[in-house]
């Protein structure tokens, strides 16, 4: 991505109060550029919602400014901006409303004013995308949740548009269609859409985005996956954890072995071991040593148990 | 919930296919004439006429049976205060007027998705705040009925129990509670369902892409239906020689 890269989201110093007095939001700033992969993490009620539901430009912010595509957000001009962001609601039932999958998902493109043809065509290519090939003629609310999500999800992409604000786009789906859903997001990068995901789910994030802003009810940090990954203190203090693999890389240094940059996910944990074995002949070499080292990510590192000294061969 | 199963098994129906403004308009005016029938005689045929119609509609009997019941409560109602007015025969047709009118919608929402119905009243020029109301209440019906279903399973799952009366005042309370909660939430809900409907571009007007074209098929539907609650008017009215 070059950094010349037009911007897409730009947000300053909003703040956000619900009618009941809850303030959600404090003075954000943030921006998001064309192609990029963002998260917002935080602990539950930290304001990841609001903050997605205020940059789709669906709630104006009580204080602060809000430049979407460059523009102010303004009366005339928001119906055109927000149909150029897709937002995938946290709860499905918010979202899918229509008595029928299909029109479901068609009801964003008949409102873009699209053709009938266009409109089958992209209905069709949203639900296969989504995994729904054949759930044409089902009844939203006769699916599961993890189906509901699906068919949300199909209507945002549907929709095809530049930006894609996803929130908890993970939650209650299950291995396979998390998978695919990880890797249709990422495709749909690749060809230049921009994505930015709110969840607290820290294994998505490490496929799902490149930039982290760490949110609680403000922005607390903001870096690199690997930045934010790599600071025990703050994921301890905001609740959240590293994926169990980094875990597990993190305690295979104290068995002797030099992960160097610490794999995020599963594809670089193996990546990373076929590099290590690659380089040691075919052997990763593992050995126990009496001073432990103290485990990042849990605030009770464990120290390496055991007296003797243990070879690990991997083939 | 049986709101939600009306249209069951519209699918497996041939008349699902018919034009959905046909079968409004057709069954709106069967409804409206054998409500001006007044000779049980000619009543009973009206019910038997349904009956036939239902029984090639393919929608099963026992599916039917089911809706009936929900709504012989207000039929029994309206025949029991014509009893205490007018006596047994007037209660008696009623009863059947009742009767063949609801046996009539069933048919039509029995055969036809829910979503066309509603598209056929849009075309119909149906205002579009009532479709809109209809559309919504039909799909957020289940969703505050799950609502109040999950939070009745936490309360006795946190030992609260059902209250076996009216007057069990604890059980009372909690009741009045969850309804307080289910008010709250559903506004909180709506608010975000209106930001969800927008962020897909909404305005107000829900737009389809579905064209309806009314055929042979519909004219032979409609002349059936309409033309038999003609005949019935006819020979109540005394237009046709009484045989
Ligand atoms: N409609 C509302 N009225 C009042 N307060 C609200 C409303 N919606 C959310 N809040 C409050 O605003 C804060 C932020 O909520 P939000 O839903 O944005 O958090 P979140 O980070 O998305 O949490 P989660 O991880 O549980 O989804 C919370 O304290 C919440 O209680
Ligand atoms: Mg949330």
């Amino acid at each position: 991505m070059g950094g010349a890269a037009a911007s897409v989201i730009d947000a300053e110093g909003l703040s956000y109060t619900y009618d009941d007095g809850t303030v959600a939001l404090r003075d954000i700033t943030l921006s998001v550029r064309k192609g990029e992969r963002v998260a917002v993490v935080g602990p539950n009620g930290a304001g990841k919602s609001t903050l997605l539901h205020i940059l789709a430009g669906l709630r104006p912010a009580g204080r602060g400014t809000l430049r979407l595509f460059g523009e102010q957000l303004s009366r005339r001009n928001e119906r055109d901006l927000r149909a150029r962001l897709g937002v995938l609601f946290q709860d499905p039932d918010d979202q899918v409303f229509m008595p029928r999958v299909w029109d479901d998902v068609a009801f964003g493109p008949v409102n873009l004013g699209l053709d009938a043809r266009t409109v089958r065509r992209r209905v069709r290519r949203a639900l296969e995308a989504a995994g729904l090939a054949g759930y044409d003629d089902r009844v939203p609310h006769h699916l599961s949740y993890g189906e509901r999500k699906r068919v949300a999800f199909a209507g945002v992409l549907a929709m095809e548009p530049e930006v894609l604000l996803l929130d908890e786009p993970t939650a209650n789906l299950d291995p396979r269609n998390r998978r695919d859903l990880l890797k249709m997001v990422n495709a749909l990068n690749k060809d230049g859409t921009t994505v930015v995901t709110a969840t607290h789910d820290m294994g998505a994030i490490a496929e799902l985005a490149d930039r982290v802003y760490v949110l609680d009810g403000t922005i607390v940090r903001q870096g690199t996956v690997r930045e934010i990954f790599m600071d025990p203190q703050l994921l301890e203090a905001r609740n959240l954890e590293i994926p169990e693999i980094t875990k597990l890389f993190h305690l295979l240094g104290a068995f002797g072995y030099d992960p160097g940059e610490l794999p995020l996910s599963v594809d670089q944990a193996i990546e990373q071991l076929e590099r290590t074995m690659e380089e040691g002949g075919g052997h990763v070499h593992l050995h126990l040593h009496r001073h432990g080292h103290a485990l990042p990510g849990g605030p009770d590192g464990k120290p390496a148990a055991g007296k003797d000294h243990g070879h690990e061969h991997g083939a | 919930m049986n709101i939600g199963q009306v249209d069951r098994h519209a699918g497996r129906s041939p008349l699902r296919t018919l034009d959905p403004r046909c079968k409004i308009l057709a069954i709106a005016a069967f409804v409206v004439m054998v409500a001006l029938l007044r000779d049980w005689h000619v009543l009973a045929f009206a019910l038997i006429y349904v009956v036939a119609l239902l029984s090639v509609s393919g929608v099963p009997a026992r599916h039917l049976a089911g809706q009936f019941a929900l709504a012989l409560p207000f039929a029994l109602l309206g025949a029991l205060s014509v009893f205490l007015a007018a006596g047994p025969l007037p209660a008696f047709a009623m009863f059947l007027r009742i009767g063949s009118c609801v046996l009539a919608l069933l048919m039509l929402s029995g055969t036809t998705p829910f979503f066309d119905l509603l598209k056929g009243l849009q075309r119909l020029r149906m205002p579009r705040l009532f479709v809109n109301l209809l559309l919504f209440t039909y799909r957020y019906l289940f969703v505050i009925a799950g609502e109040m279903r999950r939070m009745s399973v936490a309360r006795r799952a946190r030992g609260g129990r059902r209250g076996r009366s009216l007057l069990d005042r604890a059980a009372m309370r909690t009741v009045s509670f969850s309804a307080g909660m289910v008010l709250v939430r559903a506004h909180e809900r709506g608010q975000r369902m209106h930001d969800a409907l927008r962020s897909r571009g909404f305005d107000g007007e829900i737009r389809t892409i579905t064209r309806f074209r009314a055929g042979a098929a519909e004219a032979l539907f409609s002349v059936a239906v309409v033309s038999f609650a003609v005949l019935l008017l006819a020979a109540e009215w005394g237009v046709l020689p009484r045989a």
